[in-house]
């Protein structure tokens, strides 16, 4: 009997990975923005903050995208 | 051009089987969603039904290989599918009206292998096959799921643990609408698909379509829009269940759960392992429940839904066994499994409208199996 073990190990691995990171960058964002929206109503200019978050949430969406990239056209 | 009534059949039953199919695992996308107030309900399966149909024409790579090589396509007459959706349809109705979710995969193949064993034998059934790229993986889908979830739970936590908690619930909410909407596409190319596969084996076996052709084009439209009907009907007996009854789900978790559910099952669908989307969900919802402090798992709700998992598949074999026997007969055979099937629909549905629940009642749960959670309770 042939089991596909290492398809499953590599199903495990892969979102598990996939996950630990957009945990990580979406924590990050929802930190900035929340830190973001504190600084404005002190009056405080949060520039870099802003940067930040953004560059988090996109790379969520863009690990989303490549996700879905894979499935459809490889 | 003399279509066979068997043939007719066949496409009238994998329509329906597609159409329960939406809205059994409507949940899949929408039930967290749904649960932490990120969507309104008929929002949520709207968007569902979208990426089911969207999904549904990604990608013909699983209408190809209908039956997976679990039973001999070559001794399959239409007579033999036609049961198994019968048996199918039965099943997914069954535990659609006591609200549990189940693997259509699973009702399907299960229906396939009770038919095939019955009108063929023992030969027709690969059993090795059936070990090998459904028990096992069926094994290791929820786990997968359910510890990745547990992990992304707690890190994201952790990391967001500084945060306003108003600002926590409004960007994971808007994650949970992209996630859900990714996790609607995945069971489109998933599942729309395996419609489409038994349409056109029906076709090729009454000599419409020759061997080896692809859906035609009719068959994808059709399949497609089906499904994306059935998951804007919504199913919300087992979306209460998943999203509400299981465990207490927060929006981060809701993210976490939808991801990683979207996670595994585009992956293993890249590496050709036919997990089943509802085992991934499960999983991950019980999983995101464990990972939160103070969250509760009802592991009696949780009993219940593995249970009806491992029934899946002997459950629906059962009844499209009996199903092969009356319509393999011909056509009054036929005939009469549609009219039972019919009159057994009919009575589920009488029983599922004693106590109905749509979308206006979907979160309602009774407050004895509800721990309030400062989100839900402001929802």
């Amino acid at each position: 009997m042939n089991i596909a073990w290492s398809a499953i190990g590599s199903v495990a691995a892969i979102s598990l990975g996939t996950i630990i990171v957009v945990a990580i960058l979406f924590g990050l964002g929802t930190l900035g923005m929340s830190r973001y929206e504190k600084t404005r109503a002190q009056g405080g200019s949060a520039s870099l903050t802003v940067v930040g978050t953004g560059v988090a949430f996109v790379a969520c969406v863009a690990i989303g995208l490549f996700g879905l990239y894979l499935t459809v056209f490889r | 051009m003399h279509i066979p009534l068997i043939v007719v059949a066949v496409i009238v039953t994998a329509l329906i089987f597609d159409f329960t199919c939406g809205f059994h695992e409507a949940s899949d996308a929408v039930a967290t969603s749904v649960a932490t107030g990120a969507l309104r309900p008929r929002v949520a399966v709207g968007i569902a039904a979208v990426g089911n149909l969207v999904g549904a024409f990604l990608s013909i790579k699983i209408a190809l290989t209908i039956s997976n090589g679990i039973v001999d396509d070559t001794k399959i007459t239409p007579a033999v599918v036609f049961a198994g959706l019968v048996g199918a349809i039965m099943w997914n109705l069954l535990t659609w009206v006591v609200g549990l979710p189940s693997s259509s995969t699973h009702a399907l193949y299960g229906g396939l292998i009770g038919a095939t064993l019955v009108a063929v034998g023992s030969g027709g059934v690969h059993f090795a096959k059936v070990t090998s790229s459904f028990l096992i993986p069926a094994l290791a889908a929820p786990v997968i799921a359910g510890l990745v979830a547990v992990i992304g739970t707690r890190i994201s936590y952790r990391v967001a643990r500084g945060s306003d908690q108003r600002v926590t619930t409004r960007t994971y909410r808007a994650g949970q609408t992209v996630s859900a909407s990714l996790m609607a596409m995945a069971h489109g190319t998933n599942d729309g698909q395996k419609t489409m596969g038994v349409i056109t084996l029906a076709l090729v076996s009454g000599n419409l379509l020759p061997h080896n052709a692809n859906p035609p084009v009719w068959v994808i439209v059709s399949a497609g829009i089906v499904i994306g009907a059935g998951t804007f009907f919504g199913g919300w007996r087992i979306i209460r269940t998943v999203g509400k009854r299981l465990t207490d789900i927060m929006s981060p978790q809701g993210f976490i759960a939808e991801t990683t559910s979207a996670a595994v099952v585009l992956a293993s669908a890249h590496l050709g392992l036919a997990l089943s989307t509802t085992h991934v969900c499960g999983g991950a919802v019980v999983g995101t429940g464990l990972g939160r402090k103070g969250a509760e798992v009802r592991w009696g709700v949780a009993g219940r839904i593995l249970l009806t998992w491992v029934l899946t598949l002997p459950a629906a074999g059962l009844m499209a066994g009996i199903a092969v026997m009356a319509s393999d007969g011909g056509a009054v055979g036929t005939v009469g499994v549609a009219v039972v099937g019919i009159v057994v629909a009919a009575v589920l549905w009488v029983l599922a409208r004693r106590h109905p629940v749509h979308a206006g009642n979907v979160n309602d749960v009774p407050t004895m199996e509800r721990a309030a959670t400062p989100e839900t309770a402001s929802a």
